[in-house]
């Protein structure tokens, strides 16, 4: 335990530097992304409210709207943490489930997302050549589940080739895995080169108008829904299914349950596979807000770290619950303090929150806590 | 009929069994003795393929395990009731059994009726994490556990250490049951002499690395106990 305790220390570390370096490429892509919602709103709203009140020149102000403005500004940023939250949400539900159950800090976890992310491209471009214009619109549920398949593949393939070699160090897991984010980045950026983008599919591009003034982007409400249907399915997985009460038992003593038959080498093989299939789904959903490039995962990697660590090492709902409320704070903050200071807010605050509390905000409880 | 054939083993430069072979006998209690750190549950972890020996080999029937990770071995019959009971504590009882039949993929999870009728306690604490229970009872389930699998030898590590009297009582009297009316093969790893003296059938009496005498239960003589047991 006082090696998790350790890796956590060192990761938030990590996290510090790496944001200090670069400020916040998640926040800032998140942002255009925000002001993008933003002036959606504001055209919205302008075009709602000006031909209703042609020839009364104030009707135009803010003041117009259903609600005041301090109250949509606070809307705007619940449901902007809550969509920031999401894909943190499934990047860390991955990486905690590959943690708890083999002791690997996957620090290429954010290469598997980008893996994603541009299976989605293919998959775009490939409807686009080869596929009359009408079916365009369609590619995006085949590059849903494409990407799950893919990113979940190599990943069962990197655990065969390298990880599995190395269970029981961690420190050297930590450089294989750093080693395969170089070269997946690489092979990556050979193929696809710096950055590109595809157009989303015209049912998630504009907005929800759910109030005067308030307009939800589709894509990050089809995120958050998304997210949601992870979650539930992780849950059921885990907890209902023969696959997830062997992964729990090898979790939690792993020459017991093979004493008992399980066949640990497929669960740890397929358990990697499922958590990067994960990030690779969240992968596929970047590009709806965001442009491709080889290095996007580097940037949501370490806050979906920080989400792991606050959440409690190998916790479901401790990573969906600081999931959320990293995204939560990050959004509320950043108004205030501007995206860099606001960072640097978040990480002080998650420091404190790790002397007060070092196991995270889910530890065992009891007896069984001990083991 | 399990066979222990010339078995070494060593963690790293220190070596902890040296030239071991046992002959078990099927459908009998077949006890190892010896003090703290002679080897015992060592031998009883290469014997289930979660050490590797160093040398030497693990036969049963006409199958030689030596290679074969423990899975492979459970699914060829191999039991085990670990030392200080591991019962996954976050699982509940009823999970606890149902692991070994998720491991098969079974068509049904039912878990087997004569095991409640083995051990009734269990059914009453069927959703219970199993770190919530007593160790008498996670003694039980670790039994009860290993039996899900049907096993034809089970390996035992000390299943009495740290158990109240009556408990004991009920284990030896369901292991005997097992043995004479299943026609099990047990293994054990046993400190507590009476017990051995009362279900056991034959001993290997193991001390510094090594088997120095073997017989039945019955002829343990005070001569041996003095020499190789007490401290």
């Amino acid at each position: 335990m006082t090696c998790a305790r350790a890796i956590a220390g060192a990761l938030v570390i990590v996290a510090a530097c790496v944001c200090l370096e670069r400020p916040s490429r998640t926040l800032q892509a998140a942002a255009p992304m925000e002001m993008r919602g933003t002036t959606t709103v504001a055209v919205v709203a302008a075009l709602d409210v000006a031909p209703a009140a042609g020839e009364t020149s104030a009707a135009a102000s803010p003041s117009s709207a259903a609600l005041p403005d301090w109250a949509l500004e606070t809307l705007q940023n619940t449901f902007a943490g809550l969509s920031a939250g999401s894909i943190l949400v499934l990047l860390a539900l991955g990486l905690s489930i590959i943690f708890g159950l083999m002791g690997v800090i996957n620090l290429a976890h954010g290469e598997f997302m980008m893996v994603g992310a541009y299976t989605a491209y293919v998959v775009s471009e490939s409807f686009k050549a080869y596929l009359p214009p009408g079916a365009f619109d369609y590619f995006y549920l085949v590059a849903l589940p494409l990407s799950f398949l893919v990113a979940g593949g190599v990943g069962v393939l990197c655990e065969y080739l390298v990880i599995r070699h190395l269970y029981g160090r961690p420190i050297e897991t930590l450089l294989a895995t750093w080693g395969i984010s170089l070269l997946l980045i690489q092979t990556a950026r050979l193929i696809f080169g710096d950055t590109t983008s595809f157009t989303p599919p015209s049912w998630l591009q504009g907005g929800w108008r759910v109030i005067p003034g308030l307009v939800l982007p589709l894509n990050r409400l089809f995120l958050i829904g998304l997210c949601v249907a992870a979650v539930a399915a992780v849950y059921l997985l885990v907890q209902r299914t023969p696959f997830g009460l062997l992964l729990r038992a090898t979790t939690e003593d792993r020459p017991i349950a093979s004493a008992l038959g399980v066949p640990t080498r497929w669960i740890d093989g397929l358990t990697f596979g499922f958590g990067t299939g994960l990030a690779g789904l969240a992968g596929a959903i970047v590009p709806l807000y965001d442009k491709l490039n080889p290095n996007m995962g580097q940037s949501y990697v370490v806050d979906s770290f920080m989400v792991v660590v606050v959440g409690g090492i190998g916790k479901l709902a401790g990573a969906v619950v600081a999931g959320a409320g990293l995204g939560f704070l990050t959004k509320y903050l950043e108004p205030w303090l501007q995206a860099v200071y606001g960072k640097l807010a978040v990480l002080a605050l998650i420091i404190v929150f790790l002397q007060w509390r070092p196991s995270g905000l889910f530890p065992d409880r009891g007896r069984s806590a001990e083991s | 009929m399990l066979t222990i054939q010339n078995l070494s083993f060593s963690y790293g430069v220190i070596q902890v069994l040296d030239d071991i072979t046992m002959v078990v006998p099927t459908g009998r209690i077949t006890c190892i003795l010896g003090r703290n750190g002679v080897g015992k549950t060592t031998l009883l972890m290469n014997v289930m393929g979660l050490l590797r020996p160093t040398i030497g080999a693990v036969l049963m029937g006409e199958h030689d395990l030596t290679d074969l990770a423990a899975d492979r071995r459970s699914a060829l019959g191999l039991g085990l009731v670990p030392q200080g009971r591991r019962i996954f504590p976050r699982l509940t009882v009823i999970e606890n059994l149902r692991v070994a039949l998720a491991a098969r993929r079974q068509p049904t999870d039912r878990i087997p009726d004569d095991i409640y009728d083995l051990f009734p306690v269990l059914k009453t604490m069927s959703h219970r994490r199993g770190g919530d229970l007593s160790g008498g009872q996670q003694q039980q389930l670790a039994i009860a556990r290993a039996l899900v699998a049907d096993p034809q030898v089970l390996l035992l590590d000390e299943p009495t250490e740290g158990i109240q009297p009556n408990v004991i009582q009920h284990i030896g009297t369901v292991l005997r049951h097992l043995v004479d009316e299943r026609g099990l093969t047990i293994v054990m790893v046993e400190q507590y002499l009476d017990f051995v003296k009362e279900i056991g059938d034959r001993f290997f009496l193991m001390d510094r690395r090594r088997v120095v005498a073997e017989g039945l239960t019955s002829d343990l003589s005070a001569d041996l106990v003095h020499r190789h047991l007490t401290v």
